[in-house]
């Protein structure tokens, strides 16, 4: 079952920011743990899917699928180098879902010969995370995403706030991720209630689960 | 057994409602070796995962999903449920049910005819529980059913198959179909039956969930299963009304 995803996707960089924030009531979270030992990464992929299953949080793992699979982990998400390199036959041999980061045309394209579960584009604003060969998409180009994958959902990313909700899902994105906009807060708890507030009203308004049956 | 071109190892399928435990299903599932179980969809808020602890349990067993659309009574809730199953379990099986009746749970055979034909004309591999109607049947496979799921007496109804000759006529009209007795099967001896009747598998529930030992009564019904396909398979003799003696009498010694 392709689980229903929440439309308020947090992304942070240490389980120590899940055990913080997810307990707030955080449904989507991805771990994105850049340059770490294997051995501090399994610790830390561990503690990031414990607390998620506490709380009954989807937890996505960033790139390294194999400790994902390994740590029984059902999520992962890949950028386009990370896509090329995967065995993505593994990752569906292991039942694992699978999230895609795309920036322009032909990185969409790639992603879709994934049948991944989501796309990701981004930035859709100028981003102070990382720094980006891309410039920064518009908010018109999640449209145009949109009508290029169709039900499939669609992630925003990239500069997005609370004040910038709206118009990222009034132009077709189905999810909003954030990183800094909380991470970088003086308030992390108290912005990360505001995003819950402010994406309540973009949940699917029907979304339904498996039951069992005679 | 072949569900539309796929070969599955075990002739018993089993559904997944009313077990006294999540822990009992799981067990139940691994005794009676099922390759399939049923599951059915159920609204819930987005990230609310109610069904979560359940979907848990069902893969880790590695099991198959047969979507189905219990206790739907309309075409249109039908095909609105098939639709949705697909989407969230990602399998065109479903297990088309259009209830007609309440007091009986009989199928709707005019609905689910419209239900089929719909559903197959969008990729679905239709699996209809039906009666034993062969007109209907006919309808069915004109409407691009390829597997047959004819009850053998009322859902939950425990009472076996109650049309044994229906049965046996419609194994006989449609030799090259995939026939699965399902429903009102009580206790192994029934799904024993249906197996010696030559049908290709049984789908049974209740009869495992709620027996007083769930895991026990699963390899009941596995080992029944296996005996009356062997048994199909082993040319089984005719019923006669006169006795015939299993000792031969020739070269008797003669003690008198």
């Amino acid at each position: 079952m392709r689980p229903a995803l929440d439309p308020f996707y947090l992304i942070v960089d240490s389980a120590a920011w899940i055990d913080r924030l997810v307990p707030l009531g955080v449904k989507l979270v991805q771990l994105r743990v850049k340059d770490t030992p294997e051995a501090e990464l399994r610790a830390e992929i561990r503690r990031a899917r414990d607390t998620c299953r506490r709380y009954g949080c989807q937890l996505i793992v960033n790139d390294y699928w194999q400790l994902a699979i390994a740590e029984g982990c059902d999520f992962v998400h890949l950028g386009q180098e990370d896509l090329l390199e995967a065995d993505l036959g593994a990752i569906r041999r292991a039942g694992l879902w699978l999230g895609v980061s795309t920036h322009d045309e032909t990185e969409l394209e790639t992603a879709l010969q994934a049948e991944p579960d989501y796309v990701a584009l981004g930035p859709i604003w100028p981003t102070i995370l990382k720094a980006m060969k891309w410039a920064p998409q518009t908010p018109a180009r999640i449209a145009a995403w949109k009508r290029a994958i169709g039900a499939l959902p669609l992630v925003a990313i990239g500069g997005v706030t609370v004040e910038r909700l709206p118009e990222v899902f009034q132009n077709g994105a189905d999810i909003a991720a954030v990183v800094t906009d909380i991470t970088r807060n003086a308030d992390p708890e108290a912005r990360t209630r505001e995003w819950l507030a402010a994406t309540r009203q973009y949940l699917a308004p029907r979304t339904v689960g498996p039951t069992p049956a005679g | 057994m072949d569900i539309y071109g796929e070969t599955i190892g075990s002739r018993l399928m089993l559904g997944t409602a009313r077990y006294p435990s999540p822990e009992i299903l799981k067990e139940a599932i691994r005794a009676s070796e099922a390759e399939i179980v049923t599951v059915s969809l159920r609204r819930e808020a987005a990230g609310e995962r109610a069904g979560q602890k359940f979907w848990d349990i069902i893969r880790e067993t590695g099991v198959r999903v047969l979507p189905n659309t219990a206790g739907c009574h309309s075409v249109r809730q039908a095909v609105t449920t098939a639709q949705m199953a697909r989407e969230v379990f990602g399998t065109n099986w479903i297990k088309l049910e259009v209830i007609g009746d309440e007091d009986t749970l009989q199928p709707d055979l005019f609905g689910l005819v419209e239900a089929t034909r719909i559903l197959s004309d969008e990729g679905f591999q239709v699996l209809a529980y039906t009666t034993e109607d062969l007109v209907a049947a006919d309808r069915l496979v004109e409407a691009g059913c390829r597997v047959l799921m004819p009850w053998g007496s009322p859902i939950g109804s425990a009472r076996g198959l109650n049309n044994v000759y229906g049965l046996r006529a419609m194994r006989a009209r449609f030799p090259e179909l995939t026939l699965i007795v399902d429903a009102g099967i009580g206790v192994p001896s029934h799904s024993a039956q249906a197996m010696e009747l030559g049908y290709d598998g049984v789908l049974l529930s209740s009869a495992v969930a709620l027996a007083g030992d769930p895991v026990a009564m699963a390899r009941a019904f596995r080992l029944s299963v296996e005996a009356g396909r062997l048994a199909f398979g082993a040319d089984p003799l005719e019923p006669r009304d006169m006795a015939e003696p299993s000792t031969p009498v020739l070269g008797q010694a003669v003690l008198a």
